[in-house]
């Protein structure tokens, strides 16, 4: 039986507790595809965040 | 849309108690990190990889036939069609959709799609 290869997980374990700080106890309970799911979140946020970032004038406060 | 966590299913020979009654329909909900990392400090599993599954399974059907409880007894205990069967149940139902990469070949610039499948053996 193919268990979620374990790297990935703690990676994508580590990813959302950084950024959400969820309970260690929430962030295991989630199934696979759900804590995917809230990984492509996190990364759509980055990359609209470093896009705004990078298009906004030096000028703007 | 919300997601469907729990998933029934129904054993190829069934399990049978100590009063001979066979249970053949279950419920398996879906793999959490927690189901595949804690496991692994249980000393059955460090002496024995194989023993991992078991315990995986245990922890993830919710209901097989009138069994109260479900533990890691129960699941030795199943035949080996069985096993196999929940085995790949399991693996099915926690397929996770495999992440597609774009790139550009350098040759001739087309825009391609590659699908990369960590899962699969």
């Amino acid at each position: 039986m193919t268990c979620y290869p374990a790297d990935n997980m703690y990676e994508e374990l580590s990813f959302i507790a950084y950024y959400f700080h969820w309970s260690y106890q929430e962030i295991m309970n989630l199934d696979h595809h759900t804590r995917r799911k809230w990984c492509d979140e996190i990364t759509r946020i980055n990359r609209k965040l470093n896009n705004e970032t990078e298009q906004k004038s030096i000028f703007d406060i | 849309m919300s997601l469907q966590t729990e998933y029934p299913f129904v054993l190829p020979k069934g399990y049978v108690d100590r009063d001979g009654n066979v249970h053949k329909k279950g419920t398996m909900r879906l793999a959490t990190a927690a189901d595949e990392i804690l496991p692994m400090k249980d000393v059955r599993v460090q002496q024995n990889q194989s023993y991992l599954s078991i315990m995986i399974l245990s922890r993830v059907i919710t209901e097989l036939g009138e069994l109260k409880n479900i533990d890691a007894r129960v699941i030795e205990n199943l035949f080996t069609p069985d096993l196999a069967y929940l085995q790949d149940f399991y693996q099915k139902i926690n397929q996770v959709e495999p992440p597609n990469y774009k790139f550009n070949c350098s040759k001739c610039g087309h825009t391609n799609e590659v699908s990369l499948d960590f899962l699969a053996q």
